[in-house]
C-alpha cells in the first residue's frame, strides 16, 4: 500500500466519521422541525389522534388558509420584517462603531462605561418593562405628545417602540468588542501615520476583519427580534401592528391549543429567519483572508 | 504630538458611542434606576407607590421560596454552563469545513433557535414522556429504568438543562464559528509546516486564539443561565414539586402575577448582585478583566 | 470634513423611507370616538379564531337593537397585563372578557369599576344567574362584573372503552375504582398502554369537596387541607396509583391520550370539546363527577365573565352592552352556544338545549352544587407555589400524604397571611 492510498483511507473513513457525527446532531435539531412540518398539513382531529405519526394520513391545506383567515399574518410578517431589518442595522452599525471604540481607542471613562453596559444586561428585564413601557408613553413630540410627554401615546403603539429599547444592545457592543479585540494594533499606527481619520481608520482597515462576526451579530440580533414576545405584546395594541409571534399566540388558547394553523403560521414565520441565515452564512464561509502582519 | 492623538482618538471615541450611550440612558438605565427605587417601595403597578424602606429585603431573607428559587437557579447555571460551552464549541469546530454540504448542516444546526416554543416543547415533551418516550426506551435498551424525568423532582431539572442545551446551543455555536473564522490561516500554516498533528494544533492554535469568543460565550452563559426562563415556564411551570422554581419565573409571578413589583425589583437587585459577583469570579478565573482596555 | 458614515446613511434612509410610511411609525390612529351621535365602546378578550366571527355576530346584533352605542371587539392577548399597562396609561378599554377568577386581584385594587349602581338602577335580578359564578366577581360585598359563561370540570369517559369492557359510567368513587382497574392495560414489559382515570393534582379542590372538604376555612384565612378530607383524598389516590396502578405521571404528555383513544376517564371541561368532536373514531360521553365515600359531592366551576375599567369615560354605554348580554334569556344562549360552554343565566340554561344535552346535561346539573376557586389575595400562589407543589411530591413517590400536606398547609398559611398586605 502506498502512502497515497493510506492517505485517501484515511480521508476518506475522517471523511466518513465527520458525516456520521453531523448526521447524528442534525437529526436531533431537525426532528422537531419536522414535526412542525408534517402537522401543519395534517386536519386538526387528525392531529389530536395521532400527533406523532410522521406522515399525514390526509395531506390538507386548510390549516395554511386558516392562519390567514384567522390574523392578519401576512401584515405580521411585513411588521416583523420591519421591526428585525432595523434592529439588524441599528446593532451592527452602531454596535459595530461602539465595539471598535471600547476595543482600540483611549478615552477617558472608557472602563466604567463599558462596565455600565455589561450590567444592564445582568438585570431581568421585567422589572424594567414597565418603567420603559412608562419612558415610551412619555416620550415628548413623539405620537400626539406636547413637549412635557403628556397628551398621546408617545412610542406606545408603534414598531419604534419595539426596535428602540434595544436598538444598540449591551450584546452587540460587547460582541464587537470581543472580535475587535482579537486584532493587532500595528494597523492602526501604520494607518494614524499616515494621517487616516479615526473613523477612516474603523471603516477600512478594521471593520472589513470583522465581517464573519457582523454576520453572526446580523443573524443573531435578526432572530432575538424576530422570536421576541413579551415586549411587542406590552407595547403594540392595534391589530395592524402585530408581529408574527403574537399573530400566532392567538392559537394558543387558555387550556388547549389549536395546533394545525399555530404549526401552520410557524413554518411560515420560520422561514424568513432561515433566509436570513442562508444569506448571512455566505459572509461566514467566505470569511475574509486575513493577510496577516509578518512583523 | 501625543497629547492631539489621543485628543482625536477621544473626540472619535465619543462620536461612535454617542448613539449607544444615549438609548442606554434613555431606555435602559433610566428604568433600572426606577427599578432599583420601586424594590424600597410597595409599588404594584396600578397605583401609586409608598416607602417601605428595606422591607421588601428582609422579606426576602426569610421567603423559602426565593431561597428555593435560588438554589435551583444556581444548580440550573452549574449543569448548564459546561456542556453549553462544550457543545457550541465542538459543532463549531465540526463545521468549520470545507466540506459538501456544510452550509445546509449549519442551517440544520441553527434550527433550534429558530424553532417555535411550542413545537419544542411538545417534542421534549414526547422525548421526555416516562412511559413511551424515546430517552426512556432508549434507556431501556441498555436495561437502564429510566426516571419520570419532568414529573421526578430530582431529574426535571437535569430535563431542562438537556432542553436548553439542545435549544441553545446553535447561536453560541455561531459565535465560536465566527471565532475560528478569525483565526489567520498562516498560523496553521505554520504550526503544519513545523509539523503538528491535528490536536496539536487544535491546542496550541485554535484554543488561544479563541480565548476571547471562549470568554464571551462564557460571560453569556453565566448571565442566562442565571436568568432562565422561558424553559422553566413553558416545560414545567416551575415543578414538579417546585423543583424547576427558577428566580426569574418567581420575579415573573410576583411582580406582573400578584403584582408585587416592589418586591419584584428588590428580588431583582438581588439578583443581579448575584450575576455580578459570578461574572467577575469568571473573568478572574479566567484571567481576562471584563472591561480591560485593549493591550497594543 | 467628516464623511457621513455609510452604515448610518443606509439607516437613516431606511428609517426616512419607513417614516414616510406614515401610520406605522407612530402616526397618529383614531381610536378614541369620532363626533358621531353613537358611542363607541371598545371590549378586549382573548377569543380568536371562528369565535370571533360568531361574537362579532351578537354585537352587531347589539348594535342594530338601538340607535346610542356602538361596541366593537378587539383581540387582546393577555388582556390581565395589557389591562395593567393601559391602566397606567389611563389607555383602558371600555369592557373586558375575561377569566372571572382575575377579578378579585384588579378589584381589590380599584382598577375595575363597581357595579351595584348600575344593578339597582335597573333592577337587575341577581338571582337569576348561578350564584357561584355571580359572587365569583363580587368583592368585600360589592359586584364588580357580571359572569357571561360557564364551566364545570366534569368526568370525561371513553365510551367505546366501557362498552367494550360491559360498563357504565361511575357514580362515585368505589365504581370508579372498579371501573378504573378494569379498563387499565400493561403490555408485557409492564408498561402503562391505557390508563383506567388520569390523577392531575390540579384537580383537587374536586376531589377534596367529594370528601367533604375545602381547601380554605370559612373566611378563606387559614387552609383546611391538612385535614381527614384531605388525607382521604391523598390516600385514595395512593391507592389508584400505586395498589391498583391505573395511571402513571406523565403519562401520555406531549400528545393529548383521551383523543387517542389511551384513557378510559379523566376530568376535562369544553375547552378540549371541539377538539375531542373532530377526531375521527374517538366516542366519548360526560357524567357529573363521581360522589365521595360518604355521599358529597364536587366540582369546581369557572368561566368568563365581563368587567369594566374604572378608567373607561364610557361606563353607562359599556353597562348597557353588559346587561344586554347577561342578563337576556335569548342572548346568552346565543353567546353560550358559540363557545361551547353553559350560560351563567339559570333560565338560559335551563333551556333543553343545554339540559336535555348528553354533555350539557350533565354540566348544567353540576353547577348547582359547584363552587368557585377561592378569591381571597394570595390564593393562586397558595395553589401554585405551595399546594400543588406537595401533591406533585406525593404523587411521584418522595413524600408521605402527612408530611405533602402538612408542609403545604404550613406554606400556605404563611402565605396567605402575606396574601393581601404587599
Amino acid at each position: 500500500m502506498t502512502t497515497a492510498t493510506l492517505h485517501k483511507a484515511a480521508n476518506a473513513g475522517k471523511s466518513a466519521a465527520w458525516y456520521v457525527m453531523v448526521l447524528f446532531v442534525s437529526v436531533l435539531t431537525v426532528v422537531p422541525f419536522l414535526w412542525t412540518l408534517t402537522t401543519s398539513f395534517k386536519s386538526p382531529g387528525a392531529i389530536l389522534q395521532d400527533p406523532l405519526h410522521v406522515l399525514p394520513l390526509h395531506f390538507t391545506w386548510s390549516n395554511y388558509s386558516d392562519v390567514f383567515s384567522t390574523v392578519p399574518f401576512g401584515r405580521d410578517i411585513l411588521n416583523s420584517l420591519i421591526i428585525a431589518v432595523v434592529g439588524v442595522l441599528t446593532n451592527c452599525s452602531f454596535g459595530a462603531l461602539a465595539g471598535y471604540a471600547f476595543a482600540r481607542l483611549k478615552f477617558f471613562l472608557k472602563g466604567p462605561t463599558f462596565a455600565i453596559f455589561l450590567a444592564t444586561m445582568m438585570i431581568p428585564n421585567i422589572v424594567t418593562m414597565v418603567p420603559t413601557f412608562i419612558i415610551l408613553h412619555a416620550f415628548p413630540l413623539v405620537g400626539g405628545n406636547n413637549i412635557f410627554g403628556h397628551g398621546g401615546r408617545g412610542f406606545i403603539d408603534s414598531l419604534w417602540g419595539v426596535v428602540l429599547p434595544g436598538a444598540v444592545g449591551a450584546f452587540a457592543i460587547f460582541m464587537m468588542r470581543q472580535f475587535f479585540g482579537m486584532l493587532p494594533s500595528v494597523l492602526a499606527d501604520a494607518a494614524r501615520v499616515d494621517g487616516a481619520s479615526e473613523f477612516r481608520i474603523f471603516r477600512s482597515v478594521y471593520l472589513p476583519l470583522v465581517w464573519p462576526a457582523l454576520a453572526v451579530l446580523a443573524i443573531i440580533t435578526f432572530q432575538a427580534y424576530w422570536n421576541s414576545f413579551l415586549w411587542p405584546l406590552i407595547v403594540l395594541n392595534s391589530p395592524n401592528k402585530q408581529t408574527v409571534q403574537l399573530g400566532l399566540a392567538t392559537f394558543k388558547y387558555t387550556y388547549s391549543t389549536n395546533y394545525g394553523p399555530l404549526m401552520a403560521g410557524t413554518i411560515l414565520a420560520t422561514i424568513p429567519v432561515i433566509l436570513i441565515f442562508i444569506l448571512a452564512q455566505k459572509r461566514i464561509i467566505e470569511g475574509v483572508a486575513f493577510t496577516g502582519i509578518t512583523s | 504630538m501625543i497629547g492631539g492623538l489621543d485628543r482625536k482618538q477621544q473626540r472619535a471615541a465619543y462620536l461612535f458611542i454617542a448613539v449607544p450611550v444615549g438609548l442606554l440612558i434613555l431606555f435602559t438605565l433610566a428604568p433600572v434606576v426606577y427599578a432599583i427605587f420601586t424594590s424600597f417601595t410597595n409599588y404594584d403597578i396600578i397605583n401609586p407607590s409608598k416607602w417601605v424602606g428595606l422591607s421588601n429585603y428582609t422579606k426576602m431573607w426569610k421567603d423559602p421560596f426565593f431561597r428555593l428559587a435560588l438554589k435551583n437557579t444556581l444548580v440550573y447555571t452549574a449543569l448548564y454552563i459546561p456542556p453549553g460551552l462544550l457543545v457550541a464549541l465542538g459543532t463549531a469546530l465540526l463545521l468549520n469545513r470545507k466540506r459538501h454540504f456544510v452550509s445546509t448542516f449549519r442551517v440544520f444546526f441553527y434550527l433550534p433557535v429558530v424553532a417555535s416554543t411550542v413545537a419544542s416543547a411538545t417534542i421534549w415533551y414526547w422525548l421526555l414522556n416516562p412511559q413511551e418516550g424515546l430517552l426512556n426506551t432508549v434507556l431501556r435498551w441498555f436495561g437502564v429504568n429510566g426516571p419520570a424525568w419532568l414529573y421526578d423532582p430530582n431529574w426535571a431539572m437535569v430535563a431542562i438543562v438537556i432542553m436548553s442545551v439542545w435549544a441553545g446551543f446553535g447561536t453560541n455555536m455561531l459565535i465560536m464559528l465566527g471565532g475560528l473564522q478569525s483565526i489567520p490561516r498562516e498560523l496553521y500554516e505554520a504550526a503544519r509546516i513545523d509539523g503538528a498533528s491535528r490536536y496539536q494544533s487544535l491546542r496550541h492554535v485554535t484554543v488561544p486564539g479563541l480565548q476571547r469568543p471562549i470568554f464571551l460565550v462564557t460571560a453569556l452563559l453565566i448571565i442566562g443561565a442565571l436568568q432562565v426562563f422561558d424553559q422553566a415556564y413553558i416545560l414545567t411551570q416551575g415543578g414538579p414539586g417546585n423543583a424547576t422554581l427558577t428566580i426569574v419565573y418567581y420575579i415573573y409571578n410576583d411582580g406582573f402575577l400578584d403584582l408585587h413589583m416592589g418586591y419584584a425589583s428588590a428580588m431583582s437587585v438581588v439578583l443581579f448582585l448575584i450575576i455580578l459577583v459570578i461574572s467577575l469570579a469568571n473573568s478572574k478565573i479566567t484571567n481576562r478583566d471584563l472591561t480591560a482596555a485593549h493591550k497594543p | 470634513m467628516r464623511r457621513l458614515r455609510t452604515s448610518r446613511i443606509v439607516a437613516l434612509v431606511v428609517a426616512g423611507a419607513l417614516a414616510g410610511t406614515g401610520t406605522i411609525w407612530g402616526g397618529v390612529s383614531a381610536s378614541a370616538s369620532t363626533a358621531s351621535s353613537r358611542t363607541n365602546i371598545v371590549m378586549w378578550g382573548s377569543w380568536s379564531g371562528g369565535q370571533i366571527t360568531q361574537l362579532n355576530q351578537e354585537l352587531s346584533a347589539f348594535n342594530k337593537s338601538q340607535s346610542k352605542i356602538t361596541v366593537s371587539y378587539q383581540l387582546v392577548q393577555d388582556a390581565e397585563t395589557k389591562l395593567l399597562t393601559a391602566t397606567v396609561t389611563g389607555q383602558a378599554p371600555d369592557i373586558v372578557l375575561w377569566d372571572r377568577n382575575l377579578t378579585a386581584k384588579f378589584a381589590s385594587r380599584d382598577v375595575l369599576a363597581p357595579l351595584n349602581s348600575f344593578i339597582k338602577a335597573d333592577n337587575v335580578d341577581l338571582s337569576r344567574f348561578y350564584q357561584a359564578p355571580l359572587n365569583e366577581m363580587k368583592i368585600n360585598g360589592t359586584q364588580y362584573g357580571l359572569p357571561l359563561i360557564t364551566d364545570v370540570r366534569v368526568l370525561f369517559y371513553n365510551k367505546k372503552l366501557f362498552a367494550a369492557a360491559g360498563l357504565q359510567p361511575p357514580t362515585n368513587w368505589s365504581q370508579l375504582e372498579s371501573d378504573a382497574k378494569a379498563l387499565t392495560v400493561h403490555n408485557s414489559a409492564g408498561q402503562l398502554t391505557q390508563a383506567g382515570m388520569v390523577i392531575d393534582p390540579g384537580t383537587f379542590t374536586t376531589w377534596i369537596q367529594q370528601a367533604c372538604g375545602w381547601v380554605l376555612n370559612a373566611n378563606g384565612t387559614k387552609t383546611a387541607f391538612n385535614s381527614p378530607a384531605g388525607e382521604t383524598v391523598l390516600s385514595f389516590w395512593n391507592k389508584l396509583m400505586n395498589v391498583d396502578k391505573v395511571y402513571q405521571m406523565g403519562f401520555g404528555q406531549g400528545s393529548n391520550p383521551f383523543a387517542e383513544g389511551k384513557v378510559a376517564m379523566q376530568y376535562d371541561g369544553p375547552w378540549d370539546v371541539q377538539g375531542y368532536n373532530e377526531v375521527p373514531g374517538l366516542s366519548y360521553g360526560v357524567v357529573q363527577a363521581p360522589v365521595g365515600p360518604t355521599g358529597c359531592k364536587g366540582a369546581i366551576t369557572g368561566g368568563f365573565g365581563l368587567v369594566i375599567p374604572k378608567a373607561s369615560p364610557h361606563a353607562a354605554a359599556a353597562w348597557q352592552f353588559i346587561k344586554w348580554i347577561t342578563t337576556n334569556t335569548a342572548n346568552q344562549v346565543a353567546m353560550a352556544k358559540i363557545t361551547g360552554w353553559v350560560p351563567a343565566l339559570q333560565a338560559a340554561a335551563d333551556t333543553p338545549y343545554f339540559s336535555q344535552n348528553p354533555y350539557f346535561g350533565p354540566i348544567v346539573k353540576a353547577i348547582a352544587y359547584a363552587r368557585t376557586r377561592p378569591t381571597v389575595a394570595g390564593y393562586a400562589d397558595l395553589e401554585q407555589l405551595a399546594l400543588t407543589p406537595q401533591l406533585q411530591n406525593f404523587l411521584a413517590g418522595k413524600e408521605s400524604a402527612k408530611t405533602a400536606l402538612s408542609v403545604a398547609a404550613n406554606q400556605g398559611n404563611q402565605i396567605l397571611a402575606q396574601g393581601g398586605a404587599s
